[in-house]
């Protein structure tokens, strides 16, 4: 990278109305207050992730809530700020000895996304005041044109990572083909370093030396991987990564090609900070959309759905119909406190949870204690017991298992219909009403996918001579009742 | 790893494996993730990729034609660069550099001879390039007692009872072979007086101890050993820390002598078999079973494979071995087979392998000392070898990582910079020219030195040079000395060597001191397993970490330049651009290796960016640098702010390297280590210091 081009500070004519409302906001004073928050924010969210989960950290010092800001009012406020408190910063493993602060010790601080979205505004509000446009006519005309094909290209690139319809794996060259190219392309670098360096005055002796230095790393980094039988091309996980990256390439250079017709030497500074924007709205967009869910497949099952570790739920599901079995859930958060009541007319009963556990356990050796909340089932012989949750730093495929003890009320009469222990690794068990029966359950929150996979066969490679695992690898089919079979 | 299956929207990847070990059932976990724009960072990274690329190229361009134009006898860019003092090196400018440098090749050439034996001793050096098979990979026998003898007692030398040092190798034949006398050498360091006590030891010079000195207090270690069982790593005692470590360096001398050890069991002899055939035949069985269990069960405990089995086919019972066995289950097989003498699948007699009989023949001469038979069984078992080539052995590479041991290049390197640094020291005394160029050149040859001992990992693990946060630090420091050493190319201010040779002297202490858990060849996670990924994403971010350090050392030196008696302006104004230089790259490296990093994580579960502590630490560097860019651009800050925000981006590189790793465990943590607390804190207080006194003084002459 370069020094910022240094006409900045250089006079203008008088700016226009637009650039004096905006000339506060385009600061890099601003910038670079906004890159200290960031850093503040960013260590505070790693710091709270000795004690907390990752998710939750996330959801409270990076992402904003849309439900959270929909709660309105001064909730709606809070939404955008954090309380970080003090304590964090005196991680254990740093400070072993540290004191318990009071709990008033911490401060509000704006959450990730609010720092970002304004680093967004000073970017933007920047390009459009400090950025001209230095094209003109046809030049212009070009320039955006190019521009404009340049976001077709990106957004091209991005909706072919989104395959709606089928297996994705087909791609535009062979990786032989890819691998070709590179090469070529390797090559002509090295050529084009040459040609910088005979090209550059004779009295120049540093630059023609690194010129040619250039051109002889290129050329023997070529040179070795022509002659050397490197043979990536085979290795189908490297090119897949290789193909992206090269389609990314493609829209990158499609736009500086714009770029440069409109904004000359400053093109590139452009491009980067355009790239920049491009990524973060990529953050706030996999916080609002992106979903991640498990499937745990045993050898010859077949599964039909995934399921969500962050998002439990209970489910009561109606077997009366031999054909169709009728799933109504409940999420766990609403009823994450004792006393949370679920009242839903598609229900057969009233839930109220009576005691949420974040991660427990139910030992199946163990009977309960005095204090047993059941009243039926299950928890008459065992009873939930309480396990730290999981925390940021800690092995990272921990996964709190839940438990809860709701208490279910008959709909029309009010009768009490006992207090069930439900957990995620107990099975349904059954509630009768009025005669009819349902299971009741609380599992990680499912969804049924349109198809099914079967694992035909999983394995596990070592290193040699250990048990550590060098590879797992699995062999599915996957049904669609629209296609036919695929392995993975 | 991972091959991800994208399917309508979703997108699947291999994520778990567990495997009931009651009904042997295995089952796999999935990872599904819908992300509709998960292509956007690929396209964004490469996207912000051209635009760096495309500043830089337009920069040097912008450069080289401002240099053309502006026609001169002097090339323009060294008569900016050069101080116009700088006189044509002659006199002891020119022969001290010369001499130091040629002694220093010299002395490091003598170190560089393999180890070898006078002629009529046992041929130990030749026995230390045979290979094995162990934690992963097969080295040589050199590299399994190196490593045993400096996890056990700290050091890779050990003093025999005459208290001659003698190298490690030959402590693992006397222990593998059974030599009595093993048991008499000193090699188990044990420095904790508590427990010392519990052994009914004393303290003595060098704190190690022989396996004699404690055998007869076992039961109470056993005790104690018991009670800090169930203590969480994280909450262990000094004491109770010592323990443990005895604990496990006891388990790994025994998996030594186990590993070499035949477990046969007695057999009845003829007589017996004369006497009451019937129950001596039933004795045998028993026996032969026993023996049998006991052979499966050692190859089972992951211990060291010394036998190539070349014929081994690929099946589940050799899964774990490959082709390979320990000695004492191939010896054990061995005997068992010459009992019975016929194969009875195919009616012919067993064929006892050749290199079980001459492994066995070498370790029974070194237990009798028999030099003509020890040597000559090491000289025919290395014959075999070369003529019984398989896969999964490459002789070459095993005998040349002999050769990396015994060189210890990168132990050189670290002492070379030491020197360098007198050296530089000395300069700023006086006699400044020729030792500024002493420096130099002495820079540069260590510079050699470290980037050969570079290249001989790569080649020996087969790998991209960074794996795991030792290797972090032979690489970072040899991108800082690399930096250190081309702006000294040509600034020639002594900057630069000053620079380099802190920092190669730092990191590669750091890493001397991190090699003390044993191997440094380490095997990967599964899902880091990807030289794809190692080969850009993990070399770009050390390069990012080694730029940023580099800046901040720039920074240190011009805040102690400034603060010296009569600094000079212009070479101030050299110290700064060598900074922003660093900088620049620094935020091109470290962006573009972060990014990539999620990419990784992408790749391989579906989620590009974690908010991981690892991945923060990263982004806080990258945040740093695009502050202190952003903060010189604006002209917040000149040259003396430059320095002071560069000195201060020294405590972001060292929370991310090893302070994220201290919180805890996760894919990226390498370990906890109570040193490492202390050095960072020393870091961040130094740092902090000088900074701060760039921050006082008010007008610095400069």
């Amino acid at each position: 990278m370069s020094e910022m081009p240094a006409n900045t500070e250089t006079t203008r004519p008088t700016p226009g109305p637009l650039a004096r409302v905006l000339a506060p906001l385009a600061s890099l004073k601003l910038t670079v207050v906004l890159f200290a928050l960031a850093i503040v924010i960013v260590l505070a969210g790693t710091l709270a992730q000795v004690n907390a989960d990752v998710w939750d950290v996330v959801d409270e010092y990076f992402r904003i809530r849309p439900n959270q800001l929909a709660e309105g009012g001064l909730s709606a406020v809070k939404a955008f700020f954090v309380w970080i408190p003090g304590q964090i910063f005196l991680p254990v493993a740093f400070f072993p000895n540290a004191p318990t602060l009071p709990a008033w010790v911490g401060f509000w601080f704006p959450k990730g996304w609010v720092i970002g979205g304004v680093m967004l505004l000073n970017l933007l509000a920047a390009h459009l005041i400090r950025f001209r446009i230095q094209a003109k006519g046809l030049r212009l005309a070009i320039g955006l044109w190019l521009l404009a094909m340049g976001f077709v290209v990106t957004w091209l690139v991005v909706v072919s990572g989104d395959n709606n319809e089928g297996i994705q794996t087909e791609t535009l060259i062979s990786y032989r083909q890819l691998w070709d190219v590179l090469l070529f392309g390797l090559f002509g670098l090295a050529g084009g370093s040459f040609w910088l360096g005979l090209n550059t005055g004779r009295e120049h002796v540093v630059e023609r030396r690194l010129a040619f230095g250039a051109a002889a790393t290129l050329m023997a980094m070529f040179g070795w991987l022509m002659l050397s039988g490197v043979s990536l091309w085979q290795d189908s996980s490297s090119m897949r990564i290789l193909y992206q990256l090269v389609k990314g390439t493609v829209a990158g250079v499609v736009l500086l090609a714009g770029c440069e017709a409109l904004f000359r030497k400053r093109a590139g500074i452009v491009l980067l900070h355009g790239g920049v924007a491009l990524l973060m709205i990529s953050e706030v967009l996999v916080g609002l959309r992106a979903v991640e869910t498990k499937m745990l497949l045993g050898e010859g099952e077949t599964g039909t759905y995934v399921f969500d570790t962050r998002h439990p739920e209970v489910a009561i599901v109606d077997t009366s119909d031999p054909k169709l079995d009728t799933h109504i859930v409940v999420p766990l958060a609403r009823l994450k406190e004792p006393g949370n009541k679920v009242s839903d007319e598609q229900l057969p009963f009233d839930l109220e949870a009576v005691k949420v556990y974040r991660n427990s356990m139910v030992p199946p050796a163990l009977p309960p204690e005095k204090d047993n909340p059941a009243t039926a089932g299950v928890g008459l012989k065992r009873q939930i017991r309480e396990v730290p949750a999981s925390t940021g730093v800690s092995n990272e495929s921990a996964v709190d298992l839940p438990g809860l003890y709701v208490k279910l009320t008959d709909k029309k009469t009010g009768a009490d219909l006992g207090t069930w222990l439900t957990h995620v690794f107990e099975g349904p068990q059954t509630v009768t009403v009025d005669g009819k029966s349902y299971e009741l359950e609380l599992r990680f929150g499912r969804t049924y996918l349109p198809y099914s996979i079967k694992l035909i066969n999983v394995s596990k490679d070592d290193y040699l001579g250990t048990k550590m695992t060098r590879n797992y690898s699995s062999e599915i089919q996957l049904k669609d009742p629209r296609r036919s079979r695929m392995t993975n | 790893m991972n091959n991800p299956l994208r399917y309508r929207g979703r997108t699947f990847y291999q994520s778990g494996y567990q495997r009931d070990e009651r009904s042997g059932r295995e089952f796999t976990t999935l990872q599904v993730v819908s992300n509709t724009g998960w292509m956007i960072p690929y396209v964004s990274c490469m996207i912000v990729g051209v635009g760096m690329a495309y500043q830089f190229v337009l920069t040097l361009l912008r450069f080289l034609n401002r240099s053309r134009r502006s026609a001169g006898v002097e090339t323009p860019l060294k008569s900016r660069l050069l101080p116009a003092t700088a006189a044509p090196p002659g006199g002891a400018a020119k022969w001290l550099p010369l001499a130091i440098t040629l002694l220093a090749v010299a002395y490091v050439g003598s170190k560089a001879r393999p180890m070898s034996v006078k002629t009529g001793q046992m041929d130990y050096a030749a026995f230390a390039k045979l290979p094995l098979a162990y934690e992963g990979r097969v080295k040589p026998f050199d590299s399994l007692a190196r490593n045993s003898l400096l996890i056990l007692s700290g050091k890779q030398e050990y003093k025999d009872a005459e208290g001659r040092k003698q190298p490690a190798i030959r402590w693992l034949l006397d222990v593998i072979s059974g030599k009595s006398d093993s048991r008499k050498l000193n090699v188990f360091r044990i420095t904790n007086l508590e427990l010392l006590k519990i052994l009914k030891l004393e303290p003595r010079e060098g704190f190690t101890y022989c396996v004699d000195d404690f055998a007869d207090r076992m039961p109470e270690f056993v005790e104690a050993l018991q009670s800090v069982e169930n203590v969480p790593k994280e909450s262990l005692t000094v004491y109770q820390r010592s323990v443990r470590d005895l604990g496990q360096h006891i388990m790994l001398y025994r998996t030594l002598m186990e590993a070499f050890d035949p477990p046969i069991a007695d057999f009845p002899t003829e007589e017996e078999f004369q006497k009451d055939p019937e129950a001596a035949g039933k004795a045998a069985r028993q026996s032969l079973m026993q023996t049998m269990q006991e052979a499966q069960r050692i190859e089972d405990a992951q211990v060291p494979l010394a036998i190539p089995m070349p014929e081994a086919g690929d099946s589940a019972e050799t899964k774990t071995t490959g082709n390979w066995l320990p000695f004492a289950s191939a010896a054990a097989r061995a005997y068992l087979q010459r009992q019975i003498a016929t194969d009875p699948k195919t009616g012919k007699p067993f064929e006892i392998p050749q290199q079980t009989v001459l492994m066995q023949q070498m370790l029974s001469a070194w237990r009798t000392d028999d030099v003509a038979k020890f040597n000559d069984a090491v000289r025919e078992y290395t014959g075999w070898l070369k003529s019984h080539k398989f896969e999964q052995l490459n002789l070459n590479k095993v005998r040349f990582e002999a050769f990396f041991n015994q060189f210890a290049p990168f132990y050189w390197s670290m002492v070379l910079c030491l020197f360098v640094f007198i050296l530089s020291a000395f300069g700023w005394l006086g006699f400044t020219e020729p030792m500024r160029r002493s420096a130099f050149w002495l820079m540069a040859f260590t510079f050699v030195v470290h980037t050969f001992a570079l290249v001989a990992r790569i080649y020996i693990s087969g790998r991209p040079p960074v794996t795991n946060l030792y290797s972090t630090g032979i690489f970072i420091g040899w991108a800082v000395v690399l930096f250190g050493l081309v702006c000294e190319w040509f600034y020639r201010l002594g900057v630069g060597n000053a620079v380099a040779s802190i920092a190669g002297f730092i990191t590669l202490g750091i890493s001397h001191f991190l090699a003390e858990g044993g191997d440094t060849f380490t095997v990967l996670e599964a899902v880091l397993d990807t030289q794809f990924w190692l080969a850009t994403h993990v070399v770009t971010i050390n390069l990012g970490y080694a730029a940023t350090a580099a800046a901040g050392l720039f920074g240190v030196y011009y805040i102690l330049y400034a603060l010296s008696p009569r600094p000079k302006a212009e070479v101030g104004r050299a110290v700064t651009r060598m900074t922003y230089g660093s900088l620049c790259f620094a935020i091109l490296f470290s962006f573009i290796g972060t990014v990539l990093g999620g990419l990784w994580a992408d790749d391989s579960w579906g989620r590009f960016w974690g908010w991981d502590p690892k991945e923060n630490g990263a982004l806080i560097i990258v945040l740093w640098n695009c502050l202190v860019l952003h903060a010189k651009w604006d002209g917040m800050v000149k040259d003396r702010g430059l320095a002071v925000l560069s000195a201060l981006g020294i405590i972001a590189v060292s929370w991310s390297w090893f302070g994220t790793n201290q919180l805890g465990a996760g894919l990226h943590a390498y370990g906890f280590t109570n040193a490492a607390r202390i050095g960072l804190f020393v870091t961040w207080a130094l740092s902090l210091v000088v900074s701060g006194l760039g921050c006082l003084v008010k007008k610095s002459e400069i």
